[in-house]
This record gives structure tokens, C-alpha cells and sequence, in this order.
């Protein structure tokens, strides 16, 4: 094997030599059985949840970790979450929550809507809530599942197709009550213990709830939403307090929740100083997200015209959000469809390309670092970075 | 119901890695060769998404005209999820042990055939499965689902005995006056 011998070769081959013998006095240890490892209780800022919507199967959807600062081993574990689930990272307590249905013959038979409780370090379920068997399923939206800021209640969004939402205690692990919506989707915690929901006329319907969660006060906003001409995007990104929505054709509408009434901010244009001619617009699903700084992402297209708002893009454009100044444009490795920012300073852009991978830029940047692979059949439609 | 065609793409390259590469680019030719580029996408890869063997389909009446298992059907304009014509079903009939959504999204659309504007209606079919083949995604019209009757990301197998969605046909309700 030694092409030429000397003392430094001579000295490595001794080296093995002593190395071989040792393994051969020593072989490797038993294996435990069974063994399960756990995560930390804690996840590092570069963690995600990417849930994959799994369209080729949709009763079998999950929300994969994965850390994307990781050259290796960035898998960490996933949770299952089928069936138009949703899914939520508590801020405050060691758990994760997904809302989800179960048919007791898997494609048919009795229908079970569950908040499942599951365990960050161990991703076991730990609790269940039976909900009302009327959860909405829609292709992955946030803002089908939310919490209080306290975390002391959960709000579900309801649709079959009358609109209500559920409310749920996650400390005493009960439902307390449901909220009739009438014409009003989504929910979007308002106050400590309200939600608003965007109507069909363009409105905002806001409901004050009392300590049983009763309804204290149903409040409307004149419609302010042209949803013929240019409608919100349900997607937002909050920062700083203030939650940031952009339209199908390039307006920002920011909207305070903080207070018990909801208050609309001047709305400004993600598109100054962009050519007309070129018809920039978002595009894609999750097209909108907050990072450090008060930078807000936004996932361009060019030659948007209607039925464009979904077909992703080839851009992101960074802004401040409180001035609406554009900072950056990010140009991507490839067309994609949705976009997350990790927390930390400044972040990393993880972003759901079209052939559903991440692409993980430097959210300063813009620079590719790499790209992460979720599982063969994944749509990860949303990733949840902070 | 259903979003995101750029997942079709995924599907189309997938397929065009175990079958023939060359009809795979000849889809992607149109697709790059269309004037407008965006709205186009879509009708390319509906074709891949089906096996290349398979012939064409015809409604089998002229004042019907085009093919229903490609996206670019011309009653698909505001459809997403998987096109029944590929799933045993048909473009107005659900497939075998599947139940037709009695509610659902509308959209309107041009027959290229009279020029009128039908309005259509996309039922889902309920109680199998995800069918998986022919992903089709066309959002003209398509708006938030905060006015859900012109939503198509909502899972519309609702009233049906199951609310596992497997497909989704185009029905016509009719023209639009």
C-alpha cells in the first residue's frame, strides 16, 4: 500500500497499525432497544415548520422540523397533521398545536375534529380537544387557527359554509363556546380576547369577547376591501404590532389588532418606483412575511394580470415597513411559491420552490446558502420561521 | 378546491423523468413560446400531467370543443384540484363511489365554440381519496376566501357524506346573461 516509505508515512502506517488492532480487541457496542431520541425543549432561531400539505394525499398532511442552517442532518422530526390541518408554535409553553379531522374509516365514516397537544421535545400527542365537527378546510392558511396573545385561548375557524368560530381553553384542554360569523372569514386576534374576521363586502367584523367567552360586541368596519378589483391577500406578516397585508395588485394595507378595535393604517404601494410596463404584483401562496428589523418580504411576479395572484414568483422584494420603503430585491435560484423568515438577526429566507424544496437564502444579504429537501411527495405551502 | 399549479410542474417534471423526455419539452416549447407567459403555464403542464400515451379526449360535441383532461380546457378557467375527466369521472360526473359537493364555487367562463360566457359551477367529488392525476390550478376570478363562493382554495366536499376530496368536475349552470 506504501508507494514510497520515510519516517512520516512510516510513523502513519504504524499509526492504523495500532488503530486496527485496538477495533479488533474491541468491537462496537451493543445497540439499545428501543431507543427514540427526543429534541430540546427549546429550538435554536435556524429551526422551521414547514407544513406539507401532501395534495396527492391530503388525509395524510404532516409539519416536518427541520433546521435550516444545518449542512447536515437538517431532518429533525415531523408531526402529523392531516386533512386541511393546521398548525401553531406556542410561544410560551413547550407544546405545538394542529387542528385536524379524522373520518373513523379514514376516507369515510364518523367525522372527529381534533386540537392535538403535542410534546416539542418528544412530538408525541400529549392532549387532545374535541372540536365541533366543522373546522374549515382550506389549502394552508394561518389565519384558520390563531391564539390570544396570552395563549389562554385558541380560536378555530369554522365553515360548512355558515362561518363560526370555536373557542377553545388550552389550559383547562376545553372548548367554551362558538362565535357565529356570519359572511366572515378568518380570525385575527384583536384586543386580549377578540378576533376579527374579513367579510364578503370588503369589511372587518370584530367581536369582543367576555371572560366565558361569550359575545360582549360585534363591531363592522365600513368595507374598505375592493375584492372585484383588488383584493387582500388573507397572508400577512405582523411586525412591531402592526399587521401587514398586501393586495393581488401591489398595495400594502397595515392594520393595528393591538386595541379592542382594529385600526386601519394608510395603506401604501409595495410598486414605487417600479416600471409600469413591467406589471409587477405578489404572487404565490404564502406570499408575505416579517423579518428582524421591521423588514417585511413580499414574492414578486412580472406581467401579473387576473388569475395571476397564485402563480408564484421570481423575486423578493424587501421592505421597511414602517416607511414602505424598498430596501432590496432578491432575485431567486427559481421560480417559487411561498417565503418565511427564521427569527434572528438577520434571519434566514426559507423559500418554497416550485419543485417543493426550500431554498434557504441570508435574509440580508439575498445569498443562497443552500437547499433542503422535505420528503418526496411534500407541499410545503407554508413554512413557519418565527 | 386545491391551489398552487406550480406543485403541476413538480408533477409534470416527475413524470418527464420516467417517461419520454422529448414530449416533455415539447410541453415546456409552448409553454415558453405563449405571448403572455403566466396565464399560459397551467395549459402546458396539464398535459404532462397525464401519460403521454394516453390519446386525447373529445367531448364528442362540437359546440363542447376541446379536450377535458387538459387544463386548458375552456370550462377549467377557475378550477383547481384534480380534473375528474382523469379520475374515472367525467368534466360534469363524479368518478365510481365518489359523491358529488351540492355546494360549491362559481366561475364564468368563455366557450370559445359560441362566444357566450357559461357560468360554471366546479362541484368536487367526495369520499376517496386524493385522485392525483391531472392537477389543473386557473384562478381567473378566483378571489379570497373571505367571499367563499369565488374561492377555490376551500375544500368544497361539504353536505356530501364524506369531506375527503378526490376530484373536481365543471358544470354548466348556464349562460351568463
Amino acid at each position: 500500500m506504501l508507494r514510497k516509505t520515510g519516517p512520516p508515512l512510516l510513523a502513519l502506517a504504524l499509526l492504523f497499525g495500532a488503530a486496527a488492532s485496538r477495533a479488533a480487541e474491541e468491537p462496537l457496542a451493543v445497540g439499545k432497544i428501543p431507543h427514540s431520541l427526543e429534541l430540546p425543549a427549546r429550538y435554536p432561531d435556524s429551526w422551521v415548520f414547514a407544513h406539507d400539505f401532501n395534495f396527492n394525499a391530503i388525509v395524510d398532511g404532516k409539519v416536518a422540523i427541520l433546521d435550516v442552517a444545518a449542512g447536515t442532518r437538517p431532518y429533525k422530526g415531523h408531526l402529523d397533521a392531516g386533512q386541511f390541518a393546521s398548525f401553531l408554535a406556542s410561544r410560551r409553553r413547550p407544546e405545538l398545536y394542529v387542528t385536524q379531522t379524522f373520518l373513523s374509516r379514514r376516507t369515510y365514516g364518523e367525522r372527529t375534529d381534533v386540537l392535538t397537544i403535542f410534546d416539542r421535545r418528544t412530538l408525541l400527542p400529549r392532549a387532545e380537544i374535541v372540536l365541533p365537527p366543522r373546522r374549515m378546510q382550506v389549502v394552508t392558511q394561518r389565519n384558520a387557527f390563531q391564539l390570544t396573545p396570552d395563549e389562554k385561548w385558541a380560536f378555530v375557524m369554522n365553515f360548512t359554509p355558515a362561518a363560526s368560530v370555536t373557542v377553545v381553553d388550552l389550559k383547562a384542554r376545553k372548548v367554551l363556546g362558538e362565535i357565529p360569523t356570519p359572511a366572515c372569514n378568518f380570525v385575527f386576534p384583536t384586543g386580549k380576547r377578540g378576533f376579527s374576521s374579513l367579510c364578503g363586502d370588503g369589511s372587518l367584523a370584530t367581536f369582543q369577547l367576555g371572560k366565558d367567552a361569550s359575545l360582549d360586541a360585534l363591531q363592522r368596519s365600513v368595507p374598505f376591501i375592493d375584492i372585484d378589483a383588488d383584493p387582500l391577500y388573507v397572508k400577512n406578516a405582523t411586525l412591531d404590532g402592526i399587521t401587514y397585508f398586501p393586495s393581488f395588485r401591489g398595495r400594502v394595507q397595515p392594520v393595528d389588532f393591538r386595541a379592542k378595535q382594529p385600526r386601519l393604517l394608510p395603506a401604501w404601494s409595495l410598486l414605487e418606483g417600479a416600471p409600469p410596463a413591467e406589471r409587477w404584483a405578489p404572487g404565490g401562496w404564502q406570499v408575505v412575511a416579517g423579518g428582524a428589523g421591521g423588514r417585511l418580504f413580499v414574492l414578486m411576479h412580472r406581467d401579473a394580470s387576473e388569475g395571476s395572484h397564485k402563480y408564484g414568483g421570481v423575486e423578493v422584494w424587501v421592505f421597511e415597513a414602517k416607511t414602505g420603503r424598498r430596501i432590496k430585491r432578491i432575485p431567486l435560484q427559481q421560480w417559487s411559491v411561498s417565503i418565511a423568515v427564521t427569527k434572528g438577526k438577520p434571519g434566514y429566507l426559507v423559500v418554497t420552490n416550485q419543485e417543493m424544496e426550500l431554498d434557504i437564502y441570508d435574509s440580508a444579504s439575498g445569498e443562497w446558502l443552500r437547499t433542503l429537501h422535505v420528503n418526496a411527495s411534500a407541499n410545503p405551502m407554508v413554512v413557519y420561521g418565527r | 378546491m386545491m391551489n398552487l399549479d406550480r406543485f403541476i410542474e413538480q408533477q409534470s417534471r416527475r413524470l418527464a423523468q420516467r417517461s419520454s423526455r422529448r414530449g416533455f419539452l415539447g410541453s415546456l416549447g409552448q409553454l415558453v413560446c405563449g405571448a403572455v407567459a403566466l396565464p399560459l403555464l397551467p395549459v402546458a403542464r396539464a398535459r404532462a400531467s397525464v401519460s403521454p400515451a394516453e390519446p386525447p379526449q373529445s367531448t364528442g360535441d362540437p359546440r363542447d370543443p376541446g379536450d377535458p383532461t387538459l387544463c386548458e380546457y375552456w370550462r377549467y378557467c377557475a378550477i383547481d384540484g384534480f380534473l375528474c375527466s382523469c379520475c374515472g369521472g367525467a368534466r360534469n360526473a363524479c368518478p365510481p363511489g365518489t359523491e358529488m359537493s351540492p355546494l360549491t364555487w362559481i366561475g364564468t367562463c368563455r366557450n370559445p365554440a359560441d362566444g357566450r360566457n357559461y357560468v360554471i359551477s366546479y362541484n368536487d367529488c367526495c369520499g376517496k381519496t386524493s385522485c392525483g392525476r391531472c392537477l389543473c390550478n386557473r384562478n381567473e376570478g378566483d378571489r379570497p376566501a373571505y367571499r367563499a363562493q369565488d374561492n377555490n382554495d376551500l375544500n368544497w366536499c361539504l353536505g356530501t357524506e364524506s369531506s375527503v376530496y378526490t376530484c373536481s368536475t365543471a358544470v354548466i349552470l348556464g349562460v351568463e346573461e
